[in-house]
């Protein structure tokens, strides 16, 4: 007789767990059916990470900007989806975002592109703000930072801190923000220390750290003293920290990951863009079209240089700085030579942002290759 | 330990439901502790995720979206399972379905529809079945083992992808980022409604029904029956085991390919790096789940959907994708750890009953 | 042991069984298959736990949660399958799961205190042999070591003499003897009656479950016991000799086949089997037996030689092509190669014909029809299933084979092969294969069969030959065959001098 009485009692908990569950349920459903209408004053802002938001990186750039945008505008609320991957998921996330009464979506990677394409026109009163790509519809816009600025003045940093005159650089894909990076931080680098050259590993990857970190090592390997990245984590710092050569990292300041191999870090600051794209679209001022703004704008930066870097060499950066946001004169300015020694921008010419946003080559000094279009 | 288990003779059809079931509620309750660690109110976030998964229209398109692959692998997967054919190998034959589709439909991309996407069908299935082939030919005729050899082709098929998407199918417009360019609209399964549930859910239905005759009513399935259970007898009644293996490896990776055929052709309309999230290891839990029968593998591929979406969706609760795997992780522990109690049940360890 | 009851779903196993052992004592434990001879000795050796019960021990109320409990009180079994380590030594063997011993062990130190072990018993055994490389006689001698070894007081062993020829069992019998001498109590479960009486000092019979009698040997006789143990009065003969030899059947000419490792198992076999002539092969399991019987099933190449049924050449044909001349066989392992034990009775009734048009179009099975066959054969061979498509594998020995044979006889054979056709079946079980047997062969059918037991042979086939070593001896009619020289042939003892073509 105990065997069965216990298995009654067993299943009479299991049945209250179940019932208290349904219970819980229910109340919720009420709660949150009458919840979105009776805030009418909130404003419900989604944004769809590539990466976690801890990577340190890219993704905390963002994040960054998410949580600055909930503290300047209290009537703003944001929900976000992390680590969402840049394939059939995107879509998923949008839609979800969508539905759940977002009224702007930050969709930050490129490859959320034709996703953010694709799900749009299903919420034509939802804005869709896509980060870094170039398909725009009514209810799309872009936005992005010109990163070759602060990379260019990492590249003067660089090209003055190698000895062995070899730089890494851990690149994700071959597009042409990646290689217009490449190319600004080249120039910077070369400007500075024209025997230098720097070598360029593609990883495929936003954001896989035992993989950057590989490539880092290997770079390191090769004679490289200093490692740049254009990836979403800091592996590559740590490499550099660990085999103690120097680093320079890229979208957040990198610098507490690796403290002594840390230079500087070119790095976005969404957080004011983000408060004025909100407001626009809650005044109804709101207008598809491409942001693309630069150092003047404090949308990029240059992280605080560390104490290692020579103080004529910090005084150049700030020069040169000062220079680019007044418009003195651009990163590219001709004569600018390629790989194979062709001049492509002629002396006294500048390079259009159209040719950016397309660029398929390496300037003079990169060692390594863009695969075949 | 006061406990020790006792092997159950027979299980009846009360144990096979109540085990599952109470295995889904204790890993519930182990995630509920986890969640209010961190500060989140279990009961919203399981209400967060079973209304994202089933309560609402979309939610469950979605679910049904994630489930179709994982169904096509599972079926795959249990065919060759039910022969004791560990075929690992499924992910890697949705990467080659995919190719194969989408080499199709690149190249004849102008095709009417209904020429096109049988030949997508028909090319997915193709590679799959050859590349499962590889480790069916290995076994038969070598004793090589098959789950170490169809892993190790998994590898091989994805980076495959990866060496076309990056290479010669890139997109020429795609500004160097590794994609295919996207199919035609002919090359695009219809979907049902807005959402993206898409025609590979009714072939998938279908061919659970037609994977369930097959292997209780048919000749045939009979043989990979009696194979599954002991090759001695196979060969005693007559049965050409070799024949066999390699016939039940080949159609194991059709079906898993069919999957590959159907994300491509269905949700991403092209090919890319990581198409697959590792459809073809959930569809091995799934089958198992499923006790390797077709019939039963559809609605526990829908549930196992419906916990992707789900993971997934809790995270505008603010819980972070890790804990969401974890959840998810704790209800696959439960359920397998409670597989034991399926064929044994716990007995105290009662010395009363001795010396009494 | 007092009282005990155990019992498995479906089955009473021990209903309230009381047993006293004595030391010093052989105890022989006799029944029939399912009496629940294995259950009262597993729990008494910890591997069950008795429903209702106890066990004293030297007065003491003792329970076991483990076979180790019941080894550390000085229990140890012997099971028909041995539970040795193939690729350790004998004294690896032998100290294997001892808590007794470090983790790191002094390997000269073990060496000299099993051989002390060995040379007391007068064993033959080199302590550092692998255990793969020694013939089951000398394995199982391993593990009654290994029971010694850790002072078990009490000694069970489970149908010891199964794997072995008449000369290694009376070897082992005379070392329980000796295990007896010395005040060991030593528990022997047999069904063979010829044992009981050679080597018991005392007989306790169980039948469903309970004893029915406990005597000391000398107030017993092997008739009273048979009749005890099942219940009834057995027929001794009920063979039909036929009036007329029938034609020559099968014909086996030099076959040669190699085993699973290549290596050559048959070596250039002669045999001829009439309709209507039951055949038996007697010998000690692993002279290349089995390999025989799968060769002429066609489950085996051979490597040599011919055969022939009904005077056309079968040698190459498959195993589907000899199904449909009439070529049937029961294997000797029931559960995976004869029948299917996941698999419900009518699933393994059509095991063999599932292609015929009787069972199956094309692509589907006629379900319906198949459990029509089914259900006619339950009925005709009395097989006691719960219903056609529960898993056979709970049905009782006696079911199984049943099963097999209504399988395997159903259409008429021209050539029966059988694999030991009564091995680990009871009395009156047997007695019904041996029935079907006889009235197959009485139907013309041409019987060869493998079997061990010389008296069985005697009583049930027509002629027998020894096989041992891959050869076979002349065949002997039964009626002129002398068991000592029967016997002395499968130890491979004054073997023939010329492997002469068999006598028909």
């Amino acid at each position: 007789m105990k065997r069965p009485t216990r298995k009654n009692l067993a299943l009479m908990l299991l049945l209250v767990f179940m019932l208290t569950v349904v219970a819980g349920c229910a109340d919720k459903k009420e709660e949150s059916q009458t919840a979105p209408p009776a805030a009418g004053q909130e404003l419900l802002v989604g944004f769809i990470y590539v990466g976690p938001p801890g990577d340190a990186g890219w993704t905390y750039a963002h994040d960054q900007g998410r949580k600055y945008l909930e503290e300047k505008l209290p009537y703003v609320k944001t929900i976000f989806q992390e680590s969402v991957s840049e394939g059939a998921d995107a879509e998923r996330a949008l839609n979800e975002l969508a539905q759940k009464g977002c009224k702007v979506i930050f969709a930050t990677s490129y490859g959320f592109m034709d996703s953010v394409i694709q799900v749009a026109p299903k919420y034509p009163d939802v804005v869709f703000m896509h980060c870094s790509g170039y398909k725009r519809d009514a209810n799309v816009g872009t936005y992005f930072g010109r990163d070759y600025q602060p990379r260019y003045l990492s590249g003067l940093v660089a090209g003055k801190m190698t000895k062995s005159n070899e730089i890494g650089y851990v690149a994700a894909y071959p597009i042409p923000e990646v290689i217009r990076c490449i190319n600004a931080f080249t120039v910077g680098v070369r400007e500075v220390n024209p025997s230098a050259t720097v070598k360029v590993v593609w990883t495929n990857t936003w954001y896989d750290p035992a993989k950057e970190k590989q490539a880092a090592l290997s770079l390191i390997e090769d004679g490289c003293d200093l490692i740049t990245q254009h990836q979403d984590s800091y592996a590559a710092q740590q490499a550099a920290e660990e085999k103690g050569v120097l680093a320079i990292g890229c979208d957040s300041d990198m610098h507490p990951f690796a403290p002594n191999a840390n230079l500087t870090s070119p790095i976005f600051n969404w957080g004011d863009y983000y408060v004025r794209t909100v407001e626009q679209v809650k005044n109804g001022t709101w207008k598809s079209g491409d942001y693309w703004g630069g150092l003047e704008d404090g949308i990029v930066a240059l992280a605080p240089i560390s104490d290692k870097v020579p103080a004529d060499v910090k005084q150049n950066v700030a020069a040169q700085e000062t220079g680019l946001k007044e418009k003195k004169f651009d990163v590219f300015k001709g004569p600018v030579k390629d790989q194979q020694g062709n001049i492509k921008i002629e002396a006294g010419q500048t390079m259009s942002d159209q040719d950016m946003l397309a660029l398929n080559w390496f300037v003079e000094g990169v060692v390594g290759t863009i695969p075949a279009q | 330990m006061p406990f020790h288990l006792v092997r159950r003779q027979e299980s009846g059809m009360g144990i096979r439901i109540m085990v599952p079931l109470f295995s889904v509620l204790l890993s519930l309750l182990a995630g509920a502790v986890l969640l209010w660690l961190y500060g989140h109110s279990p009961l919203i976030v399981y209400e967060s995720m079973l209304k994202s998964a089933f309560g609402s229209y979309y939610g469950f398109s979605e679910t049904l979206v994630k489930a179709i692959p994982l169904m096509l692998a599972a079926l795959g997967i249990s065919l060759a399972f039910r022969m004791k054919l560990w075929n690992i190998g499924a992910e890697g034959q949705i990467y080659m379905g995919a190719f194969a589709a989408s080499g199709v439909a690149l190249a004849w991309g102008q095709w009417s529809a209904w020429v096109l996407l049988p030949a997508m069908i028909l090319a997915g299935m193709l590679a799959g079945a050859l590349w499962a082939y590889i480790p069916g030919v290995l076994r038969a005729s070598l004793q090589v083992n098959e789950t170490l050899s169809s892993l190790l082709l998994n590898y091989v098929a994805i980076l495959w992808v990866d060496y076309l998407v990056l290479g010669p199918w890139k997109d020429p417009k795609g500004l160097n980022f590794p994609l295919t360019p996207r199919f035609t609209e002919n090359a695009t399964l219809p979907t049902w409604g807005d959402s993206r549930v898409h025609l590979g859910l009714l072939a998938a239905l279908l061919l659970a029904v037609i994977l369930w005759v097959i292997m209780r009513r048919s000749r045939w399935g009979y043989e990979i029956r009696v194979i599954g259970e002991s090759w001695d007898a196979a060969r005693y009644a007559g049965m050409n085991i070799s024949r066999n293996i390699v016939l039940v490896m080949a159609l194991s990776g059709a079906l898993a390919a069919l999957a590959g055929v159907f994300e491509v052709a269905g949700i991403t309309h092209r090919l890319q790096h990581g198409l697959s999230p590792g459809y073809g290891y959930s569809a091995i839990i799934v089958a198992w789940l499923g006790r390797l029968n077709p019939l039963a593998i559809v609605p526990v591929a829908v549930l196992f959907g419906g916990m992707l979406v789900g993971g997934y969706s809790i995270q505008t609760e603010g819980v972070p994708v890790s804990i969401a795997l974890i959840l998810q992780g704790l209800v696959l522990f439960f359920l397998l750890g409670g597989e034991v109690f399926l064929s044994h049940r716990l007995a105290r360890n009662d010395k009363s009953e001795v010396e009494g | 042991m007092q009282n005990i009851w155990k019992c498995f779903p479906g089955v009473q196993a021990n209903r309230g069984v009381d047993l006293c052992l004595l030391p010093g004592e052989i105890h022989a434990l006799l029944g029939e298959n399912g009496a629940g001879k294995t259950t009262l000795m597993s729990i008494l050796a910890g591997m069950y736990r008795p429903d209702k019960g106890k066990i004293i021990l030297k007065g003491q109320a003792v329970a076991f949660n483990s076979p180790q409990d019941a080894m550390a009180k000085g229990i140890g079994m012997i099971y028909q399958h041995f539970m040795l380590v193939p690729r350790l030594t004998v004294a690896e063997n032998i100290i294997l799961g001892d808590k007794r011993y470090p983790f790191w062990i002094r390997k000269k130190q073990l060496k000299t205190e099993v051989e002390k072990t060995i040379a007391h018993y007068g064993f033959q055994l080199d302590p550092d042999k692998k255990v793969s490389g020694l013939s089951l006689g000398e394995q199982q001698r391993v593990e009654i070591l290994r029971a010694l070894y850790r002072k078990s007081e009490v000694l069970i062993l489970d149908e010891p003499t199964a794997v072995l020829t008449p000369g290694e069992a009376r070897e082992l019998f005379t070392i329980l003897r000796q295990m007896a001498d010395e005040g060991r109590a030593v528990i022997l479960i047999t069904h063979k009656l010829n044992e009981v009486m050679a080597v018991a000092d005392r007989v306790t019979v169980l039948r469903k479950g309970e004893v029915v009698e406990s005597l000391p040997i000398s107030r017993v006789d092997s008739r009273s016991l048979t009749r005890t143990m099942i219940g009834r009065e057995t027929r001794t003969n009920y063979r039909k000799l036929l009036e007329k030899d029938g034609s020559v059947a099968l014909k086996v000419e030099a076959l040669q086949v190699a085993g699973d490792r290549g290596e050559l198992m048959v070596k250039g076999i002669n045999l001829e089997a009439r309709e209507g002539e039951m055949v038996a092969i007697a010998g000690v399991a692993g002279n290349g037996q089995e390999e025989l019987l799968q060769a002429l099933a066609g489950m085996r190449r051979a490597t040599a030689g011919r055969v022939f049924l009904q005077g056309s050449d079968i040698t190459r044909l498959t195993v589907r092509e000899l199904l449909q001349r009439g070529v049937r066989m029961i294997p000797e392992d029931r559960m995976h190669t004869g029948l299917v034990g996941n698999l419900g009775v009518a699933e393994n009734i059509i095991l063999r014909d599932y292609q015929s048009p009787a069972y199956s179009s094309k692509t589907l099975l006629k379900s319906k029809h198949i459990d029509q066959v089914a259900k006619s054969l339950v009925e005709r061979f009395t097989i006691s299933t719960r219903d056609l498509i529960s898993p056979i594998r709970l049905l009782s020995g006696g079911n199984l084979q049943r099963l097999m044979l209504a399988r395997e006889l159903l259409p008429k054979p021209a050539l029966l092969l059988a694999s030991y056709p009564a091995r680990g079946l009871d009395v009156g079980a047997a007695e019904h294969v041996y029935a079907l047997l006889d009235e197959a062969r009485s139907q013309g059918t041409a019987i060869l069969a493998v079997m061990e037991d010389l008296e069985e042979i005697l009583q049930h086939a027509d002629k027998v030959a020894v096989m041992y070593n891959g050869r076979l001896s002349p065949l002997i009619p039964t009626g002129e065959a002398a068991m000592d020289q029967l016997g002395a042939w499968m130890a491979g003892i004054d073997w023939p001098q010329e492997a002469s073509p068999a006598v028909s």
